[in-house]
């Protein structure tokens, strides 16, 4: 181990993961005069075929330089303005992403007073997201606070295999060189226990200062036999174990394209679809011990996929390595932790694991109060979007027999705790280090019909009718702006036409 | 459906913090179904002398609907920018902890890494420099920060010094004529359920008997319910913050106020100095075991500014916090919850987060357990943060040779502190944490303020020639410079805001820096 600057990154991993951490760190460290490889080793478990991501994204691509049509255009991407969730233990409902469309404070409270009064207006009624995202409608958020479009946000849908080659094409430009190859084994230095170099199967050497373990389930350095950290597994909290990917283009260009992921339970897991331009992209997302792949088949063929359709699977394995960063080897994604994409996709939270890595990024000795920093916020991080799984699954999955797995285990104390507090009074519990927010954990729980006993007393200033009159005044502000948004597809069409 | 609501709140003590909880349950509980009844006795002082606040009071005021210029004439406020810190670092230096950000960020890096580059390459200009609110404060002059969020000019907030016993008094007016009964007495005895151990009523010294079914203790030290009627029980934090008396004196204001408050390291523990518009609040904070109250009152006397206006107030505490400010029926708010010392001005932040988390866990008189455990989960937070931040002045004095700072330069600090710490030491990470007090430029200034220079900073700006980097600085230096000449006086503002008629101040929010969340 010697001291200085990082001269040289080698990722592991040529999937999704391993590029946006070329890009990302290729961006991040423009100027460090670094040099970063990709080893493109063979084996890696197929990338998911779309992507459904929070706002959180939009931000990064700014942050990267990317012009946000072009890359839209390229990947096929569409808009989302929330999640729609359908199933046989819950009646549908959209979970937006922007927020209540109102600034009356504690405004939930009096959304409980009202329906203890009997007024069956589901919480997403005073979503603008929600709304205009059941019309089809769409249009992008304003700054000015007092616009009701102020109250939008939206992440994005797109092709995951497409956006890799946009951050290869990026990370090509930016000086990232990449080899195909297959890691046989490390040489790792005895004293410090850094990884001094991989070693090929040719046998050949590839030196590095920093490594990123980007090889997903393979964890090729994380992992055993290399640096073995160990991995705790979260299988009972979070059953499935699997991912199908399968794409079934658009027979005509859609007259409606719904801004939102739709999610359906299952009794084996969940089926997703994610919208994009030219084709929607289905997900199943399941227990194997519950759906037998001699099953798979006759499921498919009764949701009328054609025999030929195209599809990838892999296998996931909810839990998280005990660190992310061990000596100079950072593992991001699947190698470090998993937590089945369903609400939060791998790609965002590897996003975020990067982002983080810029701001801890080490010099060659890899201080150990920076390394257990990074450590400590990812892991608590992590956690929280643990919990947010979990209350998927939880609350979600009820009468099935992948239900009955997902009720097997006591849920997590900060999650019990949360619900608690919701079901008695619509109160979120705040926790440290949640990327989930008060506002989206609010509307989780509404949209799942789970109506707290009571309401703040506070809440009992106003009278019922004029409660009634201002939500009355709300969603006729909401309706007004949906009938004059345009549509999804319009947007799309004009913004960025997929190529 | 709901349960049934809780129609009678007495709150017990008629201090600051009584009085702001009951002008905050009377501004938000429907009066038509809960009274609100707060017992005092004028034999019973309170602890009020003069208070330095942060600015989230600005948002407790607005909350309230009450004018800020109209607060200011009532209680005789000053401005507030910033706190300084004199003797705490190496001999004869300050600093100040200002309500606002250093620089700004580039890069998304933050702005203290191309200081501590500069810095290392030989630059000698102050961190202060590139804070709005530390110029303005040292330049002694003030203006609102800037409502546009791109100015620089937006990024620092502002709190007041303001005479407690006043605010007080303009508080118990409100709550008055809101609704609430004030009851002038002294409460003998505590009556508890024999089934529940919930208090049931309070019998005065004139016999008369309140019942209640939420009770509010803002009895101060003593914690006449949450203590002497319930045993809750007190976690001493005294062996990480070992002073345990205090001194308060006020005296004439001889010069314009200072638009922030003093913190005066001495031989033994540290002085207030509080400007108020008509006098100055002065007090010493000390440790029993190496000062006796006659040294601490000499070491007072002979430093304040002007002639005494009254007698010395002294003050004994533990500091500390109760382990559980809810329990039963009984919240602590206040003093009765935990005692902090004034170093950060705290208070009445955490007397406001103490009503505000109530009204936002209110339980219906049924009290379902998850109210009292989400209210103690944060407040208990609350505390911590705000005592590990305290310990930190202490911890890295640089006051050598001086038996009660060397001890409290070897103690032994909470672990969470420890590892913040030495993190900065090291590596110059400040965690960017979301709940509770304080940020980034807060622990910031403690640290620089006090000599923690770190070993190392970002990695990443090594490429950033020395020039650049000075350049960039100097014009942030110099814009600084630019808009603060142009402020008004620190007194002239406060003339502005008696004489103004009308509302022009800014919007508050719960934040320690003025952001706009």
């Amino acid at each position: 181990m010697s001291s200085g600057p990082i001269k040289k990154i080698v990722i592991v991993g040529g999937g999704v993961i391993g590029w946006t951490a070329a890009a990302i760190l290729a961006r991040g460290l423009k100027a460090e005069n670094i040099h970063i490889t990709l080893l493109d080793i063979p084996g890696l478990p197929a990338d998911d075929m779309a992507e459904s991501s929070l706002p959180g994204v939009r931000p990064l691509h700014q942050m990267l330089g990317f012009d946000e049509r072009q890359l839209m255009s390229i990947t096929g991407a569409s808009f989302k303005l929330g999640t729609e969730y359908r199933g046989n233990d819950i009646s549908s409902f959209i979970h937006p992403l922007g927020k209540l469309s109102t600034t009356t404070a504690a405004f939930e409270q009096q959304v409980i007073r009202l329906h203890h009064a009997g007024d069956a207006t589901p919480y997403e009624d005073f979503f603008l997201a929600a709304v205009a995202a059941r019309h089809g409608k769409f249009a992008f958020s304003e700054p000015d606070k007092k616009s009701i479009l102020s109250t939008l946000s939206c992440g994005l849908h797109f092709d995951t295999h497409e956006y890799k080659k946009y951050l290869q094409d990026y990370a090509h430009y930016l000086q990232v060189t990449t080899c195909k190859v297959a890691v046989g084994g490390l040489e790792l230095c005895p004293e410090s226990g850094f990884i001094k170099s991989l070693v090929l199967d040719d046998n050949s050497k590839v030196e590095g200062d920093l490594f990123i373990d980007c090889s997903g389930e393979l964890s090729v350095l994380i992992g055993d036999p290399a640096l073995a950290v160990e991995y705790e597994s979260w299988a009972e909290e979070l059953p499935a174990d699997q991912v199908m990917n399968l794409a079934l283009p658009h027979t005509a260009t859609p007259t409606t394209l719904l801004p939102l992921t739709q999610v359906q339970t299952m009794p084996w897991g969940w089926h997703r679809i994610i919208p994009l331009q030219k084709r929607n992209i289905h997900q199943f997302i399941y227990c194997s011990d519950v759906l037998r792949e001699a099953l798979l088949p006759d499921a498919m063929q009764r949701f009328g996929f054609p025999s030929d359709v195209s599809c990838t699977s892999r296998r996931i394995r909810p839990g998280r390595r005990a660190v992310w960063w061990k000596a100079n080897c950072v593992a991001v994604g699947a190698a470090a932790g998993n937590i089945t994409s369903l609400a939060v996709s791998e790609l965002q939270w590897a996003q975020s694991a990067l982002v983080r890595l810029l701001d801890y990024f080490p010099d060659k000795t890899c201080k150990p109060c920076n390394t257990a920093e990074y450590n400590r916020l990812s892991l608590a991080e992590f956690e929280r979007l643990r919990d947010f799984h979990i209350a998927h699954q939880h609350l979600m999955h009820i009468h099935s027999a992948f239900g009955s797995l997902c009720q097997q285990k006591p849920i997590p104390v900060s999650l019990q705790h949360r619900l608690e507090l919701f079901r008695h009074r619509g109160r979120i519990a705040a926790y440290e280090y949640d990327v989930i927010s008060d506002a989206l954990w609010a509307a989780f729980f509404f949209g799942l019909q789970i109506w707290p006993e009571r309401y703040d007393v506070m809440t009992d200033a106003l009278t019922e009718k004029e409660l009634r009159q201002q939500h009355q005044h709300i969603k006729a502000a909401i309706q007004k702006t949906v009938v004059a948004m345009p549509s999804h597809q319009q947007v799309l069409t004009r913004y960025c036409p997929a190529r | 459906m709901p349960g049934q609501r809780i129609q009678q709140v007495v709150i017990v003590g008629g201090g600051t913090a009584g009085w702001m909880t009951a002008a905050a349950l009377a501004r938000f509980l429907p009066s038509a179904l809960c009274n609100i009844t707060l017992v005092e006795s004028e034999q019973i002082g309170t602890v009020g002398v003069g208070e330095a606040t942060i600015p989230h009071i600005r948002h407790f005021n607005q909350l309230l609907g009450i004018d800020e210029n109209e607060f200011i004439r009532a209680t005789q406020a000053t401005y507030k920018l910033g706190i300084q810190f004199a003797g705490w670092g190496s001999p004869g230096t300050s600093y100040i902890h200002p309500f606002g950000l250093y620089g700004h960020d580039i890069s998304g890096i933050d702005f203290h890494h191309y200081w501590l580059r500069l810095r290392a390459l030989g630059d000698d200009s102050p961190l202060e420099n590139y804070s709005i609110a530390a110029v303005a404060a040292l330049a002694e002059k003030f203006s609102y920060p800037d409502a546009n969020p791109a100015s620089p000019r937006s990024d620092f907030g502002y709190a007041f010094h303001l005479d407690a016993s006043l605010y007080a008094q303009y508080l118990r007016g409100y709550a008055v004529q809101k609704g609430v009964v004030r009851i002038e007495g002294k409460v003998e005895q505590v009556q508890l359920s024999s089934a529940t151990g919930f208090i049931e009523s309070l019998v005065l010294e004139t016999g008369e008997r309140l019942n209640g079914e939420l009770f509010i203790d803002c009895s101060g030290f003593r914690g006449l319910l949450i203590e002497g009627a319930l045993n809750t029980g007190y976690e001493d934090w005294r062996h990480w913050l070992p002073c345990d008396r205090a001194v308060a004196m006020p005296c004439e204001r001889t010069r314009e106020p200072l638009p922030y408050t003093r913190a005066i390291a001495q031989k033994v523990g540290w002085q207030w100095r509080i400007p108020l518009q008509h006098r100055t609040g002065n007090g010493q904070v000390y440790c029993s075991e190496y000062l006796s109250d006659d040294e601490a009152l000499h070491q007072l006397r002979s430093q304040i500014e002007g002639a005494a206006t009254g007698e010395p107030n002294f003050l004994r505490f533990v500091t500390g916090r109760r382990k559980q400010s809810w329990n039963k029926n009984c919240v602590a708010i206040g003093l009765a919850s935990g005692f902090l010392e004034p170093l950060e001005s705290t208070s009445i932040y955490l007397i406001q987060v103490g009503i505000l988390k109530l009204l936002e866990c209110f339980p219906d008189a049924d009290f379902v357990a998850v109210n009292q455990s989400e209210f103690n989960r944060h407040i208990d937070l609350e505390y911590r943060r705000v005592r590990d931040f305290l310990i930190l002045h202490y911890k890295a004095n640089a006051r050598d040779g001086e038996a009660f700072w060397d001890a409290c330069r070897a103690m032994a600090v909470p672990e969470e502190l420890e590892r913040k710490i030495h993190l900065f030491r090291e590596s110059a990470h400040i965690e960017h944490y979301q709940q509770g007090l304080f940020m980034l430029p807060s622990w910031l200034a403690v640290y620089i303020g006090q000599g923690i220079i770190p070993g190392g900073y970002d990695s990443r700006i090594t490429r950033h020639t020395r020039e650049a980097i000075a350049a960039y600085l100097q014009t942030i230096r110099q814009g600084i410079r630019t808009d603060v000449d142009a402020m008004p006086s620190h007194s002239s503002a406060i003339q502005a805001a008696v004489n103004a008629m009308q509302a022009r101040y800014p919007e508050a929010s719960m934040s320690l820096y003025g952001l706009q969340q």
